[in-house]
């Protein structure tokens, strides 16, 4: 088992086969541990950067890929490719976490889950003029062209 | 009082000093620095660094510094001349990021699952997602490959001098690596030569999909004709 603390302080308890879909997490439990430094599972790996909100999320398409084989390139061929049903459910449940998602799993490198996020933020950009871009964003326009 | 203060300082809505006398600056800011620094550093005979004009000095009755746009400290106007600027005073950095703050890598991923016509439309977002649509990355990770979603890229079966020229810029690394790829887009999308291409392309995809050739299914945020 594998504990992973989020940037709210919340340790969440993962199986390992779970935890290793992530290629930061792979690398990280595939160096060595010095026995001086505590316990491993004690001491838990931090994951600054990424809130529980978003984590569990994250381990939920882990836990239902977790008997695909790994995936390490980022594609951009096959972006007219279809989307697996269950991951159109997933990305599509709430959109405004898709971005939050993407951070987080561009920071734990999952690139298929990258990828999805990335299309389902694309799908929320598209179609969009300017002026909506900027109210979806809260930018400040600053350029008439 | 010169000319040119005279004309710049009520437009910025600043109290106009008397002539001769420093206003710029803190006092109790300087005197904070000559305690802290008791120590005169002697630059040459007679002359120390605290006794060098930096803009700060309220206290040097010759000065002539005033209030200009932005905080900046600039010299009263001199025989039409604005000079001696404060050379400590830097612009504020922009940061040449994408709207959402995101690593350019990922942005540009997100990016390239837009369609042509929304990717136009983006780049009137602001002046930083602009410069960021044009950088070099960009011409390789987002114009390239809508160009080629377009079908705006010559492929085998394209055989006329015009497709032999960009197959063979496409295919030299050092030519490639130049190409405005952004602009051969534009070029493209207002060329009706082109758009027919594109508009040929599609008409056979969709008797693909139809067919159930390309493998999508109905709902499927990429799944477009």
């Amino acid at each position: 088992m594998v504990v992973l603390i989020t940037s709210d302080d919340e340790r969440i308890v993962v199986e390992d086969d779970i935890a290793k879909r992530s290629g930061l997490i792979r690398d990280l439990l595939a160096a060595p541990w010095d026995p001086k430094d505590g316990d491993r599972e004690y001491m838990g790996i931090e994951l600054p950067i990424v809130s529980s909100d978003v984590l569990k999320k994250i381990l939920e398409y882990c836990e239902h890929h977790k008997e695909e084989p790994f995936d390490d390139t980022y594609e951009s061929e096959d972006m007219f490719a279809d989307i697996d049903e269950w991951d159109l459910n997933f990305i599509t449940a709430d959109p405004h976490m898709a971005f939050e998602i993407v951070l987080a799993a561009n920071y734990l490198e999952i690139p298929p889950l990258v990828s999805l996020g990335s299309k389902a933020v694309a799908n929320m950009m598209r179609g969009k003029d300017a002026e909506e871009i900027c109210d979806m964003f809260n930018i400040e326009k600053d350029f008439e062209p | 009082m010169r000319r040119g203060a005279k004309e710049r300082l009520p437009q910025k809505g600043i109290h106009t000093p008397k002539e001769g006398t420093w206003r710029c600056g803190s006092r109790s800011a300087w005197a904070k620095v000559k305690a802290k620094y008791p120590l005169q550093i002697q630059l040459w005979e007679g002359v120390d660094l605290l006794s060098l004009r930096y803009g700060y000095d309220a206290d040097d009755e010759a000065g002539r510094w005033i209030d200009g746009p932005d905080d900046e400290y600039v010299h009263e106007e001199e025989n039409g001349i604005t000079h001696l600027k404060r050379p400590d005073h830097f612009p504020p950095i922009h940061e040449h990021i994408l709207p959402f703050r995101c690593p350019s890598d990922v942005g540009l991923n997100i990016l390239s699952y837009l369609d042509g016509p929304s990717l136009p439309a983006l780049q009137l977002v602001s002046r930083a997602w602009r410069d960021t649509m044009c950088c070099r990355l960009a011409q390789r990770c987002l114009w390239y490959p809508l160009a080629r979603q377009y079908r705006f890229t010559p492929t085998d079966t394209d055989w006329t001098r015009s497709a032999e020229a960009v197959r063979q810029t496409r295919s030299s690394p050092a030519r490639r690596s130049v190409v405005d790829w952004r602009r051969h887009y534009k070029d493209c999308w207002n060329s009706l030569n082109m758009r027919n291409r594109t508009r040929i392309f599609r008409a056979v995809w969709n008797i693909s999909h139809r067919l159930g050739h390309c493998g999508c299914k109905e709902g499927s945020p990429t799944c477009r004709p």
